[in-house]
């Protein structure tokens, strides 16, 4: 009696998180569909014309561009840096692993806002003025943490006899590390790449500071869009890049997650 | 094939002494089995043999050689890991063919190579396999296949077939054996069990506390233990003490309590000693009446094991002796609480002076 209760009151609680996380989403992509230029859920009359206004608006377009290629730099700058980073974490025997473990995550920690302005101050004294550099630098610290983070956690998972095995082979420290660690270890950096890409890709806190008239991302794009109108081409824009990412992520997980279940690693 | 020589090796962490002096000699060809309880030693010895691990001092040499110094990656040695540890991204060929490959083997070596490994290993049909679909014994004879393949100095073995069932296990045994010694492969097996030892080895070292408590052929450590440790080990397991009344012949009189046995000599044994001695459960027999030289007891429980039933007897002195008797051999009675008298042939006890 006790355990259908606390079946039923689990099933309830996680109906209620399910709905609080996934209904504000439902409702950008309703009013993404509206044939007036107000906010209505649903739509009065459905229409796809404010997907037309979202392509054809250049702030937008070049707002994406920007993002997409600043996303795509700080991912490929920040992926080896990270991985060295958790190779060193995961072979140190220093005392001040732990120490050093946390330091890795502080991006995380402190508040955007606050490496925003610190890096804005730090650029800007290094007469380091064009825009997209200032960028890229600000992303690489939002990717970077995550890397780590999914590498560590690999690394962790990986079982230290493969090494030996490796090695009494006669594979030097390097070729275990590129012919057997790292094929094994990709998902979870595939995994921290993703993660670091889309966090690159949304960020609005960091990059308010170091974006210029000429380099715009698109959250930040849409920001000042809505500050003088409220249409649906806002609803439009983010309903496509919830598909993006969505499809991205379920594309990533069928090539790397299934993959590694097929070779067991 | 070469002849491995540990010299005087010693193994600290930090307060504690993993290996304490250990010396061994490997001919080429030769199979030697580390043999003791978990802690022992064993495998740190392995580990540093490997070169996975540097001593504390003393010194390895592989062909006179002295290579304590170099690592494993220099050692051409062939290792079986206790976890196997298969490279689960590359197939069953591709596992195979990577000591060759590091060594800078050509491609139609390599190939050549893998193939006569896997036709060894009855495994030419699933080279293109990855090890996690493929069975037990199955991912046990690609470990065996990769770590011969790079024709090793010697190949090392850590308790490799723990995690198989006992069918299965026997037979990888009889197959290792079979391989070894077609091939002439120097080997080290490390292994917690002493049935395996005996079976597989030339030469056992029985380690305890990071020391070797003997040395010797199967047949030595089995029959003749040096020290009581050892005899445990081996399933003597008896321990009964003893007082030395004299002299008989070729043997001591022992009394124990009110009877008197006669054991088999031991040189240094003066009368009136205090000695401990020991008999194999299954060489205890067991008599419904008093006998010269038997020993009174009175059975406390007694399990079927098939072919035998193990009796627990206690001495009126307290001690307990176990007897392993064949079950369709029995008689008399072997109910709890019954009066027997146990007995055996001197040849089958070890005197061992305190």
């Amino acid at each position: 009696m006790m355990a259908a209760i606390q079946k039923r009151a689990f099933w309830v609680w996680s109906a209620f998180l399910y709905i609080f996380i996934v209904t504000p989403l439902i409702c950008v992509v309703l009013a993404s569909f509206n044939q007036e230029s107000v906010q209505s859920v649903p739509p009065l009359q459905w229409s796809l014309r404010w997907y037309g206004e979202a392509i054809r608006n250049p702030n937008f377009v070049r707002g994406a561009l920007t993002s997409l290629v600043v996303a795509t730099v700080a991912t490929i700058i920040a992926t080896p840096i990270g991985m060295l980073g958790a190779f060193g974490l995961w072979k140190s025997k220093s005392r001040y692993k732990a120490a050093m473990d946390a330091f890795f995550a502080l991006p995380i920690v402190v508040p955007g806002l606050v490496t925003g302005i610190s890096l804005l101050i730090v650029l800007t004294a290094a007469d380091q003025s064009a825009g997209n550099v200032k960028l890229i630098c600000g992303h690489v610290l939002i990717v970077l943490p995550y890397v780590i983070r999914t590498t560590l956690a690999s690394l962790a998972q990986f079982n230290p006899s493969l090494w030996e095995a490796a090695e009494t082979l006669g594979a030097s420290p390097l070729q275990v590390l590129w012919k057997i660690v790292l094929p094994i270890i990709r998902p979870g950096i595939v995994a921290g790449m993703v993660f670091g890409f889309i966090l690159s890709f949304d960020d609005v806190n960091i990059s308010l500071f170091l974006v210029d008239a000429r380099t715009i991302t698109l959250p930040i794009s849409i920001m000042s869009y809505l500050q003088f109108s409220f249409d649906p081409s806002v609803a439009a824009i983010s309903t496509i890049l919830i598909g993006i990412t969505f499809v991205s992520t379920l594309l990533l997980e069928r090539l790397f997650g299934l993959k590694r279940l097929f070779a067991g690693g | 094939m070469a002849d491995v020589v540990l010299r005087n090796i010693v193994a600290r962490y930090e307060q504690f002494l993993a290996v304490d002096d250990v010396s061994l000699t490997i001919g080429s060809g030769e199979f030697v089995t580390l043999l003791g309880p978990s802690g022992c030693g064993k495998s740190t010895t392995l580990r540093i043999i490997a070169g996975l691990m540097k001593p504390t001092s003393g010194s390895v040499l592989f062909a006179g050689r002295d290579v304590t110094a170099a690592n494993a990656a220099d050692r051409n040695i062939g290792m079986v890991f206790q976890s196997l540890a298969l490279f689960p991204h590359m197939t069953v060929a591709e596992n195979v063919a990577f000591g060759l490959k590091m060594r800078g083997a050509g491609a139609a070596a390599i190939e050549k190579r893998v193939k006569r490994m896997l036709e060894m290993v009855r495994l030419d049909q699933l080279s293109d396999r990855y090890p996690s679909q493929m069975s037990g014994g199955q991912q046990q004879r690609v470990a065996l296949a990769r770590a011969i393949a790079v024709e090793p100095s010697i190949l090392i073995l850590d308790e490799p077939f723990g995690a198989l069932d006992r069918k299965l296990r026997e037979a990888m045994q009889v197959e290792l054996h079979q391989l070894t010694r077609e091939m002439k492969i120097t080997a080290l097996f490390v292994t917690h069990d002493q049935e395996e030892a005996l079976m597989l080895s030339d030469s056992i070292a029985v380690m305890n506390k990071g020391r070797i408590e003997q040395y010797g052929t199967p047949q030595e450590i089995y029959a003749a233990p040096s020290t009581r440790f050892v005899a445990d080990f081996m399933g003597m397991t008896n321990f009964l003490q003893g007082r030395v009344t004299g002299r008989n012949g070729d043997g001591l009189d022992i009394s124990i309590g009110e009877t008197t046995v006669t054991m088999p000599t031991l040189a240094s044994v003066s009368s009136g000693a205090e000695v401990t001695f020991a008999v194999r459960p299954e060489k205890v027999m067991l008599a419904a009446a008093e006998a010269p030289a038997a020993i009174e007891g009175t059975i406390r429980q007694v399990t079927y094991h098939g072919d035998a039933s193990r009796v627990v007897l206690s001495l009126k002195n307290g001690d307990t002796i176990v007897a392993l008797e064949t079950n369709d051999r029995r008689m008399g009675d072997r109910s709890v609480g019954s009066k027997v008298w146990a007995h055996w042939a001197p040849e089958d006890v070890k005197v061992f002076a305190q």
